[in-house]
């Protein structure tokens, strides 16, 4: 093609009009989790008769199949339009006009470009169903990669520690070793626990095979309503693996993500910056939650007028500010509690319980907040991940510490035993939150403040005060 | 780059003419009454002749006066902005800026761009904000910024090196220049005309109007192909603004004469109209408008230049190098605007209209245009101002869309090209990585169309589209609404 060249919008050769980053990302949304480099950039449900693209513009065609052709965009065209009520606009009328100014539509497009009158917050498209089971393909893939073993978690609990700001090395170092020797004795324990287990499953099998046999040979009925029971637990079990498989991948697609984006924002050149945000916007348009956010992020930086790099800037402080500030709430809110459930309860084994509870809790609400939504061992995973990330950087001090400076010294010696374990205890699970928040933001943290610990330390501890003091002006 | 002027010192004439005491009276009654006054920034929106200053102005002034929302410009991201409305401009003897005219042609149904600029307009629009700066909170409210914005025609710019020259260096630079092979037959009617006449004697009235007329002409032939533009001296042959036919105005560059010169020869008349020209016409408008700038944008059609080949960017360079020597970056403090004057202390490059590129080249453009501005750029942040580029579409009117043929797929724009009834696909090529490359001249030239701007912009639910004006007005705003 020369540069100067142009082309009728009705030429069947153009592809797209960018009226939102979701066609692009189907195109693109496969190079970004490496499958295939160069995707057909024809997304499926639009694309056309094959022979018909690879077309030159059609002067060899005759009248008739040239009309032919054009019949068929039209088929197509309206249809395209309706699979994309979401959010683009478009000002320059979209290919459909183009297209139906040559058909009997034309009456009904005049000149001026006619605009959707779909509301412009809609959720996702429907289109996207497709995608996201695709999507999940990959993430699957993707799982299937990562739980090679052990020493590979064990990486990326290393790259964590990168990660960190303030990591103090050599605590890490030793714990790192430590871990390591661990690992060697737990390794025959695993075993003794997988063959236990596996032994378990089938002494299982074996009964409830001989117990369904039993009843059958009691009465046909009996025997048909107890298979009936058993295909239902099993097809049950089976949703529910499916469905912890499912919040793993998604899990582990968003440590992709992170890295692209950090990648992109950190290192000099912004490699990726392209495929890493329509990656993050692809899979925050997905969600029935965020879709309206991404819809209206892309209508304030759409993707013509802004750079990538740009892009992700925008996405951090229209997006991510608000399920920020939503994740800080749920932090806050927790954190408060803990502390006052602490504070006034009078069994330790009860707290301890509680709070872990409570904070298992919070990390899943967090993670949901940012759309990763962790299955039950999703869960454990990020609560492990989330005690390393504390314990590596002496999130613990941090918050005794935070909390000292906040109270004054002699005064944390004057409160409670009680209400001082309290405190601390509310101030880890804040610290806990924060770092939960950081292990599921889809990016790092640049343009946005970082939530501090001693901010929300300061309202934790005035909150306590308050709901305490009502506690004894109502005694 | 055979036609380069001698370098302008950038202490010019202008800093002379406003150092000593005037300027420190001045100065201090303004550090004196500043914590009163409401603040104004003078942003000098600064650019060749079709830059796009006209278009800038009035996309500027109308996304600040409908409050849309910049996800950018933090200000109004923030939603700090809460007001603004245009006030009575401060130099009540200057026309005021057509603002409502350009806008409603703009957004018409038949939209137009704005007429060339032919004189000299001012425009004061005033922001009322919520600052979060805690000092500024405890004043009482509201909290006002003034933007003072001047337009004038792109030619007048280049008079600007004209101050450091005398009549007859200056024609020695012109004529060099005219002997071209480019320019040469542009040049010739004119030239030829120098050929038949005596030079050293007196000359009738007529004489200076042909010749006048004749080296115009040879003037808007070279802006016509997008010669030479960085010496279209003097600026009001080609925009005479109301000066139209006025002595200063009526004259010529000439060899110089041989032997002793006549004080009322053809020659020695036309110096002394340049001087009178650089008196009245050139000075004047630099000191009232330029030496007192605050911050500066300075917009360049790079890719105009690009399309007309390797010596208009050569020139595009060399123009930017000579105007810019004559303002005056540096760091400001209040030690520092009581002595010297006030500074610039923000200086933006931007690449216009780069709606005509796909966005994945915005970011090439601004880099070729960094290497282009290098040097004034360089001049700039030595002396302590801040600078930046970008890649800048006030108001943008193109969409991406993508073409395939022959199995490839290809970013084009699409959009009203001007004089086609139709919306159409257009594939610009590629820019090259560096300006080396550029000069070279690229093998596939991007071809020159113009865009109109579309069809009910004003629709546009989030404000008329744009490219890079949230980052600009962040960059030049941004700490003064803070
Ligand atoms: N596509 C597009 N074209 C633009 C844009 N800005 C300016 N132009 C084009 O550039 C031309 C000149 O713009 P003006 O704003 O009039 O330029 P100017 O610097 O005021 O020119 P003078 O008044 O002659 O000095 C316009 O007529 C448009 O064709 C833009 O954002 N996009
Ligand atoms: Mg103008």
């Amino acid at each position: 093609m020369k540069p100067g060249q142009t082309f009728d919008l009705t030429d069947k050769n153009i592809q797209s009009l960018e009226q939102d980053g979701s066609k692009i990302w189907d195109t693109l949304g496969q190079n970004v989790s490496g499958d295939e480099p160069e995707a057909s950039p024809v997304p499926p449900p639009l694309s056309r008769p094959a022979p018909q693209s690879s077309h030159a513009p059609e002067s060899g065609h005759s009248a008739k199949a040239g009309l032919k052709d054009q019949g068929q965009a039209d088929n197509q065209d309206p249809g395209r339009a309706r699979a994309q009520p979401s959010a683009g606009q478009p000002f320059i009328a979209p290919i459909p006009k183009g297209a139906a100014s040559t058909a009997a539509t034309s009456k009904a497009a005049p000149q001026a470009p006619s605009r959707p009158t779909t509301p412009r917050l809609s959720p996702a498209a429907p289109t996207n169903k497709a995608d996201a089971a695709s999507a999940h393909d990959q993430g699957q893939g993707n799982q299937g990669q990562r739980s090679q073993g052990l020493g590979n978690q064990n990486q990326g609990n290393g790259a964590q520690a990168n990660n960190t700001r303030h990591s103090a090395s050599q605590s890490a170092l030793s714990h790192a070793a430590q871990r390591l020797n661990q690992q060697r004795s737990y390794r025959w324990l695993t075993v003794l626990v997988l063959a236990l287990a596996a032994l378990f499953v089938l002494l299982l099998l074996v009964d409830t095979l001989t117990g369904l046999a039993w009843l059958f040979g009691i009465s046909r009925a009996l025997g048909l309503l107890a298979s009936l029971l058993l295909a239902t637990a099993l097809a049950s079990l089976g949703i529910l693996l499916g469905r912890e498989w499912r919040a793993l991948a998604r899990m582990s697609r968003q440590r992709h993500l992170r890295q692209l984006t950090e990648a992109a924002l950190f290192e000099t050149g912004a490699p990726g910056a392209n495929e890493a945000m329509l990656a993050v916007e692809a899979s925050y348009a997905k969600q029935d939650e965020t879709a309206w956010l991404v819809a209206q992020f892309r209508e304030l930086a759409p993707q013509d007028a802004y750079s990538a790099v740009d892009r992700l800037e925008v996405f951090e402080r229209e997006v991510l500010r608000k399920l920020d500030s939503q994740a800080v709430d749920l932090i806050e809110e927790n954190a408060r509690n803990t502390a006052i459930i602490t504070t006034i309860s009078p069994f330790a084994l009860f707290d301890a319980l509680f709070t872990l509870w409570r904070n298992l809790r919070m990390i899943r609400q967090v993670a949901t907040v940012y759309g990763v939504a962790p299955g039950f061992w999703g869960s454990l995973r990020l609560l492990r991940q989330v005690f390393a990330n504390v314990l590596l950087t002496g999130g613990l001090e941090a918050a005794d510490g935070a909390l000292n400076q906040l109270l004054g010294g002699s005064l944390t010696a004057k409160l409670s035993t009680k209400l001082s374990e309290g405190l601390v205890n509310g101030m880890l699970s804040a610290r806990l939150g924060l770092a939960a928040m950081d292990q599921c933001r889809p990016l790092p943290f640049k343009h946005n403040r970082r939530p501090r610990l001693s901010d929300i330390g300061a309202r934790l501890v005035g909150s306590v005060r308050k709901s305490i003091m009502k506690g004894k002006d109502q005694r | 780059m055979e036609t380069a002027p001698p370098l302008l010192h950038s202490a010019s004439v202008l800093q002379r003419s406003s150092a000593g005491l005037g300027a420190l009276v001045s100065g201090v009654r303004e550090q004196i009454t500043a914590p009163f006054a409401e603040p104004t920034l003078r942003l000098g929106v600064t650019g060749l002749s079709r830059s796009g200053k006209t278009v800038f102005i009035t996309a500027l002034v109308h996304n600040i006066l409908t409050g849309r929302r910049f996800p950018l410009f933090q200000a109004s991201a923030q939603g700090r902005l809460t007001a603004a409305v245009l006030r009575p401009q401060p130099n009540l003897d200057l026309p005021r800026f057509a603002y409502e005219a350009n806008i409603d042609g703009l957004l018409s149904p038949q939209p137009l761009w704005p007429e060339s600029t032919w004189r000299l307009s001012q425009l004061r629009l005033t922001i009322s904000y919520r600052p979060t700066n805690l000092i500024k909170r405890a004043m009482p409210g509201p909290h006002l910024l003034n933007l003072d914005l001047i337009d004038y025609p792109g030619e007048w710019l280049l008079d600007l090196p004209l101050l450091t020259m005398d009549f007859a260096d200056w024609s020695d630079q012109v004529l060099a220049a005219a002997k071209h092979p480019t320019r040469a037959t542009y040049a010739k009617p004119w030239l030829d005309a120098l050929g038949q006449m005596d030079l050293n004697t007196t000359q009738d009235e007529r004489a200076y109007i042909e010749l006048a007329r004749l080296y115009t002409n040879y003037l808007r032939a070279c802006r016509q192909k997008n010669l030479m533009i960085a010496q279209l001296q003097p600026g009001r042959f080609l925009m005479p603004g109301d000066l139209e036919g006025s002595p200063s105005l009526t004259f010529c560059p000439l060899p110089r004469p041989r032997g002793s010169l006549n004080k009322s020869g053809f020659f020695a008349t036309c110096a002394l109209r340049y001087e009178a020209y650089k008196r009245h016409v050139v000075r004047p408008f630099f000191r009232d408008h330029f030496s007192k700038l605050d911050r500066q944008i300075v917009l360049t059609d790079l890719l105009g230049a690009a399309a007309a080949g390797p010596a208009a960017v050569e020139d595009l360079q060399t123009a930017l190098t000579t105007v810019l020597q004559a303002f005056r970056p540096g760091a400001n403090s209040w030690l520092s605007k009581l002595f010297r004057g006030r500074r610039i202390d923000k200086m933006l490059f931007a690449s216009t209209k780069a709606d005509h590129l796909p966005s994945n080249q915005h970011d090439r453009l601004a880099r070729l245009l960094s290497e282009l501005a290098f040097e004034p750029a360089n001049n700039a942040k030595f002396r302590g101002a801040d600078v930046s580029f970008l890649a800048l579409s006030a108001i943008k009117s193109t969409r991406l869309a993508k073409v395939r043929e022959q199995g490839r797929v290809y970013d084009c724009i699409t959009g009203w090209i001007e004089g086609q009834g139709q919306p159409k696909a257009f594939y610009p090529g590629e820019l090259p990585d560096s300006l080396a490359e550029l000069k070279r001249g690229i093998d596939a030239p991007l071809a020159q169309v113009r865009f109109l701007p579309p069809p009910n912009l004003d629709q546009e639910p989030q404000g008329l589209p744009h490219i890079g004006l949230d980052r600009s007005l962040d960059f030049l705003l941004g700490d003064l609404l803070s």
